[in-house]
C-alpha cells in the first residue's frame, strides 16, 4: 500500500500539469454538454469524441476522454431531472425522483443532491481503485455466469419495490419489458426471435432508443395535449434541502458509494444495476417508503451516487486484468489501445505514468464537475421555467436526433416513436414505466448467463453450488416476499387502484 | 426568352451536381471514413481496425473512425456495412466468419456482397487453459483427461459458430475427444470467465489471453499454427508438435460494398497497404500473437473465395454442437 | 365536442379494452415462440424463454382485463384526452411520422423546419413559428453535423 501512495503522489503531479488539467476541463465540460442532449449518454459522448483524442499526448488523452465519460454522466442527470429524458439506462433511476423534485420547483436540489453525491462516488471509488486494486480484482473473477444470473435475479426482484400502487400493473410492466427483450438474436444459437424480418431488428431493440421513447417522448405527448399551461414550475425555484432530508440523503450517499464500487467490480453489469439496488435500498431503509416516487432527494441521492462509483469501480478490472466490464469501459479500453497501450498488469510496469496519471486525473475531474455543477445546478433549474410551447418542440428534435445517432439510422427515431405512443398510453392506464425499462436491461443479460450456466454444469446445478448464487438467489426470494407483504399490507385494495 | 433562361437555369442547378460524380474518386474522401468492426471493442477485430484507422488518417489525409456494431456473430455489422452506400466512406473490417455466415445459417452474406481492399492478419487459435489448474500441465494431459471426460471438459468460445467454436470442433474430431461448448458475446467475456475458473479452456486467440498470461493466472498449452510463434509465444509448442494435425485459425481483411467505384477501392487499397507496413502496425500485431500477413485486393479477394469452399466442405461435414 | 356524453366510445371500459389488446399480443407472442425449438443441440434452446414470458403476459393480460371489468372500472373519455388535446397529440405523432418518411428524401434540414414548424404554429403567430422553426434546425444540424461529424441525411443540394 505505501507504494501505492507514492505511485498516486507521482500521478497527482502528471495530472495537474496546466495542460492536463485543461484538456480534464474540456474534457469534463464537452462530456457534460454531450450528456445534456438527451439520447446521448456517456457511452455515446466518449465515443462520438474519440477523434479529438488523437493527436494528444498518451496519457493527456486519456484524461480527456475519462473527463468526456464523467462528464457525459453528469449532464445525463441534468435531461433525467428536468425533462423525464433518461440519457442512458441508469439515468432512468435519476429520473424516478428527481423530476417530481423539479415538478415541485425544487430541480435546484435535485441536480445539487447529485452532484455532490456523484462527487463523492467519484473520489471514493478512485481512492479504493488506487488502494485496492489488484486485491479485490480476484473478487471480480469469482462472478461466472451463475453468479451473475442470481446477481441480475436479484436485481429483478427489486424492481418489484418500484411497481407502485398496484401489483398487476406492475406485472403488465414487466411483461412488456421481458417481450421488449426477446426481440433479436437468442445469446447461445443466434437464432433470430421476434424479428419480423426487419434487419434492424436482428439484434434487438436499444435501450437508449427505447428509455427515450417511453419516457421522453410520451413525457412530450403529455405535454403537447394542452400547450397553453404554463410549463411545469411552479413559483418556488428552491435549492435547498429541508431539514429532516439532510440525513437520509447523506446515508444513501454513503451507501451508494460502497455499492457502486463493488457492483463496478463485477463483469458484465451496466452501470444500471448499482443505480436500481441503490434506490430500491434506500426506498426498504426508508421511514418513509411510500413517498418515493413523489420527490425524495435521497432517491436521487443514493442511485447517482452509485452510478459514478461503479466507474472507479469498474476501472479496477480493466486496469489490473485487462478485462472491460461494461461497454462504455469498453470504449475506454479501445482508446488506450489506440495510444499503443494494452490495459492489463504489464501496464502498470512499463506505463506507470499514465495508469497513476489517470487515476489522480479522476480526482481532478471530479473536482472539475463538481465546481461546475453546484453552482450551475440553479442555472440549469431555470431551464424548467422555458415556456414548453418552445422547450418540448426543441427537445423533441435533439431527441429525434440523439436516436437517429445511435445506429446512425431512422430506424432508432421510428423505435422511439413507437415507444412514445406505447409510453404514452402506459402513462394514461396509471402503468409504471420504471420497471419496463429496467427488466429489458436486466432480461436480456440474465437469459445470457442463465442458459451459459445451464450448459456448464448441465443443469441447474450450478445455481445451488456456488455460495454466492445461492446466497443472492435466496435474497431474491427474500426481498420478492417482504415487498409482495409490504405492499400488500400498505393499501386496502392492493391489486388494483386506480387514481388516488 | 427570360422564361426559358430560368427554366435552364433551374435544370442546371439539378443537373450541376451530377458533374461531380467523375470527380467522385479524385476528391475521396470527401467526409470521414468508418471502420464498422462487426465486434464488441477490445478484441481482436476491433484493435487491429483502429491501428489500420491511423494508418488510414495518415495515407488518405481524413478522418477515419472507428464504429463498433456487434451481434450475430459478425452478421450485424457486415450487413450494416453491405447496405451502406458504396461510395467508399464505409470500409468493413471482415473476419473469417464472412465465410460461414451462409452455411451455419446466420445470414444470407457472402463474399461476393463485397469488394476487398486488402487482407491485413492471420489470428491463429491457441489452448489456453487456468495457471494453476494441475490437471493440464501439458497438450498431451488435456487430451487424455478429455478422452476420459467425455462432455465434461468446458471450451469457452466467442459465440456459436465462431471460428474459435470451429477451432475446438477441430480439435475434437482429431482426437476423438468431446467437449462441452460454452458461447460467449466475444473472446473477452470466455477468457474472463477462464480466469475465474468458471470453464475449463477457451481456444482463442493469444492476443486475447494476453493480459491473463501476463498477469499469471492463465498458461497457453499450444498454438495452432504451422510453427511456433516467434515473438511473445516463442516457448508455445504448436498442436502440430504433439502429433495433432490441427492448423486453424482465423483472418482479418477489409472491404467495401461491392458496387463502390473501382477508383475509390484503389485508393483504399494503396491507403491500406500503406497502412498496414508500418513498424508501428507490425509490432502491435506480432505482439498480440496475431501474423501480419498482407495480401492486395486480388490476392485477398482469389483467398476469400478459396476459404469459402473450404470451410463450406469442412463445415458441411462437421457436427457443431 | 366538449359534451361528453356525444361519443360513445367515451363510455367504453378503457382497462378492459386494453388488457383484451395486451391478452391477444401475448397470445399472438405465444403462438410464434413455437416456432423456436424448446430444446435444441446445444441444450436450452431459444424457445424457452419466449413461451414462458408470453404465457405469464397472457396471464397478466386476462387478471389486467377482469380486474378492469369487475373491480375497478375507468372509462375512455376519463383516461384519454378528447377534442382539441387529442388533435394535438395526433399532430404531433403524425408529423414525427412524415418526418421519418420523408427525411432521406429532403434532407435533415427541411424535414426538421417542416417538423418545428408544425409544432409552433399553434401557440406562436406564423412568422415566428417559422422562424423559430428554422434557427432551431439550423443549429441542431449545425452541432450534430458539423460538430459530431454525425452522418445526418441530407439532399441531393447537400443539406
Amino acid at each position: 500500500m505505501v507504494e501505492a501512495f507514492s505511485s498516486l503522489y507521482e500521478g497527482i503531479l502528471i495530472a495537474i500539469t496546466p495542460e492536463n488539467i485543461l484538456y480534464c476541463f474540456i474534457g469534463c465540460m464537452v462530456g457534460m454538454l454531450v450528456g445534456v442532449l438527451p439520447g446521448i449518454g456517456p457511452s455515446e459522448a466518449t465515443a462520438l469524441l474519440i477523434p479529438l483524442s488523437y493527436g494528444l499526448d498518451s496519457v493527456t488523452a486519456i484524461i480527456m476522454l475519462c473527463g468526456i465519460y464523467y462528464g457525459g454522466m453528469y449532464g445525463g442527470t441534468i435531461t433525467s431531472v428536468l425533462i423525464n429524458t433518461p440519457g442512458e439506462a441508469a439515468s432512468v433511476i435519476t429520473c424516478l425522483d428527481g423530476y417530481p423534485l423539479a415538478m415541485q420547483g425544487r430541480a435546484g436540489v435535485a441536480l445539487k443532491v447529485a452532484a455532490v453525491g456523484s462527487f463523492v462516488g467519484g473520489i471514493s471509488s478512485t481512492f479504493g481503485l488506487a488502494l485496492l486494486g489488484p486485491a479485490v480484482a480476484d473478487f471480480a473473477l469469482s462472478f461466472g455466469p451463475s453468479e451473475l444470473f442470481a446477481l441480475l435475479v436479484f436485481g429483478m426482484s427489486t424492481v418489484i419495490g418500484l411497481m407502485g400502487k398496484s401489483l398487476i400493473r406492475g406485472l403488465i410492466a414487466v411483461c412488456i419489458g421481458l417481450s421488449l427483450a426477446l426481440v433479436g438474436m437468442d445469446p447461445i444459437s443466434g437464432t433470430i426471435r421476434y424479428g419480423f424480418g426487419i434487419r434492424e431488428l436482428v439484434s434487438g431493440l436499444d435501450v437508449v432508443t427505447l428509455s427515450m421513447g417511453l419516457f421522453g417522448l410520451s413525457e412530450i405527448l403529455v405535454g403537447m395535449e394542452n400547450l397553453s399551461v404554463a410549463g411545469k414550475a411552479t413559483a418556488i425555484n428552491s435549492s435547498k434541502l429541508l431539514p429532516e432530508e439532510v440525513r437520509p440523503t447523506v446515508m444513501s450517499i454513503i451507501r451508494g458509494s460502497f455499492l457502486g464500487f463493488f457492483m463496478g467490480l463485477i463483469p458484465g453489469t451496466s452501470s444500471a444495476v448499482p443505480a436500481l439496488i441503490s434506490y430500491s435500498m434506500e426506498k426498504n431503509l426508508s421511514k418513509h417508503p411510500e413517498k418515493f416516487g413523489t420527490g425524495v432527494p435521497e432517491g436521487v441521492a443514493g442511485p447517482e451516487t452509485a452510478n459514478n462509483s461503479y466507474v472507479g469501480g469498474a476501472m479496477i478490472p480493466l486496469f489490473t486484468l485487462g478485462i472491460p466490464c461494461s461497454p462504455t469501459i469498453a470504449i475506454l479500453m479501445g482508446a488506450f489501445m489506440m495510444h499503443g497501450m494494452t490495459p492489463g498488469p504489464t501496464l502498470f510496469i512499463t506505463n506507470p505514468d499514465v495508469i497513476w496519471g489517470t487515476i489522480a486525473s479522476m480526482f481532478v475531474g471530479n473536482i472539475i464537475l463538481l465546481i461546475l455543477n453546484l453552482p450551475l445546478a440553479g442555472m440549469w433549474a431555470k431551464l424548467a421555467d422555458v415556456p414548453s410551447k418552445l422547450l418540448y418542440p426543441v427537445v423533441l428534435i435533439v431527441a429525434m436526433m440523439g436516436a437517429y445517432t445511435v445506429d446512425n439510422s431512422v430506424f432508432g427515431i421510428v423505435v422511439m416513436l413507437i415507444s412514445g405512443v406505447i409510453g404514452y398510453a402506459l402513462k394514461k392506464l396509471d402503468i409504471p414505466l420504471a420497471p419496463t425499462i429496467l427488466v429489458f436491461v436486466l432480461a436480456d443479460m440474465m437469459e445470457q448467463n442463465l442458459l451459459q450456466s445451464l450448459k456448464i454444469n448441465s443443469g441447474i446445478g450450478g445455481l445451488f453450488k456456488s455460495t454466492t448464487a445461492l446466497v443472492l438467489l435466496i435474497a431474491s426470494v427474500v426481498v420478492i416476499t417482504f415487498s409482495l407483504i409490504a405492499e400488500l399490507k400498505n393499501k386496502k385494495s392492493a391489486l388494483l387502484t386506480h387514481d388516488e | 426568352m427570360k422564361r426559358v433562361f430560368s427554366i435552364f437555369l433551374v435544370l442546371s442547378l439539378f443537373l450541376a451536381p451530377l458533374a461531380f460524380a467523375e470527380d467522385a474518386a479524385a476528391k475521396f474522401p470527401e467526409r470521414e471514413i468508418r471502420i464498422i468492426v462487426p465486434y464488441d471493442a477490445g478484441g481482436a477485430s476491433d484493435m487491429t481496425s483502429r491501428i489500420i484507422a491511423t494508418g488510414l488518417e495518415a495515407a488518405l489525409k481524413g478522418t477515419v473512425l472507428v464504429e463498433n456494431r456487434s451481434g450475430g456473430s459478425g452478421s450485424v455489422g457486415m450487413t450494416y456495412a453491405r447496405e451502406s452506400a458504396a461510395d467508399g466512406h464505409t470500409i468493413c473490417y471482415i473476419p473469417v466468419e464472412l465465410v460461414m455466415q451462409k452455411i451455419l445459417g446466420i445470414s444470407d452474406l457472402v463474399p461476393e456482397d463485397f469488394a476487398f481492399i486488402g487482407r491485413l492478419t492471420e489470428v491463429p487459435a491457441a489452448l489456453t487453459v487456468k495457471s494453476d489448474d494441475d490437471r493440464f500441465n501439458s497438450v498431451d494431459d488435456f487430451i487424455k483427461y478429455a478422452q476420459a471426460n467425455p462432455g465434461k471438459v468446458t471450451v469457452g468460445n466467442s459465440g456459436t459458430g465462431s471460428i474459435w467454436h470451429i477451432a475446438a470442433t477441430r480439435l475434437e474430431e482429431e482426437t476423438q475427444t468431446q467437449f462441452n461448448h460454452i458461447p460467449y458475446d466475444g473472446a473477452a467475456p470466455a477468457v474472463t470467465s477462464l480466469m475465474g475458473g468458471h470453464i475449463d479452456a477457451v481456444t482463442v486467440n493469444p492476443g486475447e489471453v494476453l493480459a491473463g498470461v501476463e498477469a499469471g493466472k492463465l498458461k497457453v498449452l499450444a498454438l495452432m499454427t504451422e510453427e511456433r510463434d516467434t515473438v511473445s509465444f516463442a516457448d508455445i509448442p504448436t498442436l502440430k508438435e504433439s502429433g495433432i494435425d490441427v492448423v486453424i485459425g482465423g483472418w482479418g481483411a477489409m472491404g467495401v460494398p461491392k458496387d463502390t467505384p473501382q477508383a475509390v477501392v484503389d485508393k483504399l487499397s494503396a491507403a491500406l497497404e500503406q497502412a498496414a507496413s508500418t513498424e508501428e502496425f507490425k509490432k502491435f500485431i506480432a505482439e498480440r500473437g496475431m501474423i501480419v500477413h498482407y495480401m492486395d485486393a486480388a490476392s485477398a479477394t482469389e483467398f476469400i473465395d478459396e476459404q469459402a469452399v473450404f470451410f463450406n466442405d469442412m463445415l458441411s461435414n462437421m457436427d457443431l454442437d | 365536442m366538449t359534451n361528453q356524453n356525444n361519443n360513445p366510445i367515451r363510455k367504453w371500459n378503457a382497462g378492459a379494452i386494453v388488457g383484451v389488446l395486451f391478452t391477444s399480443c401475448s397470445v399472438y407472442y405465444f403462438v410464434k415462440s413455437f416456432e423456436y425449438p424448446y430444446r435444441n443441440r446445444f441444450g436450452v434452446g431459444p424457445g424457452l424463454f419466449p413461451r414462458w414470458v408470453s404465457l405469464l403476459a397472457i396471464v397478466a393480460g386476462v387478471v389486467y382485463t377482469l380486474v378492469s371489468i369487475f373491480k375497478d372500472k375507468f372509462t375512455v373519455g376519463d383516461t384519454f384526452p378528447h377534442g382539441k388535446e387529442l388533435l394535438n397529440v395526433l399532430t404531433t405523432i403524425l408529423a414525427i411520422l412524415v418526418f421519418v418518411l420523408i427525411v432521406k428524401q429532403t434532407g435533415f434540414l427541411v424535414a426538421s423546419v417542416l417538423l418545428l414548424f408544425v409544432l409552433f404554429i399553434r401557440p406562436y403567430p406564423v412568422w415566428k413559428a417559422l422562424l423559430y422553426a428554422i434557427i432551431v434546425s439550423a443549429i441542431v444540424f449545425a452541432i450534430f453535423k458539423i460538430g459530431f461529424s454525425v452522418p445526418i441525411p441530407v439532399n441531393r443540394w447537400g443539406f
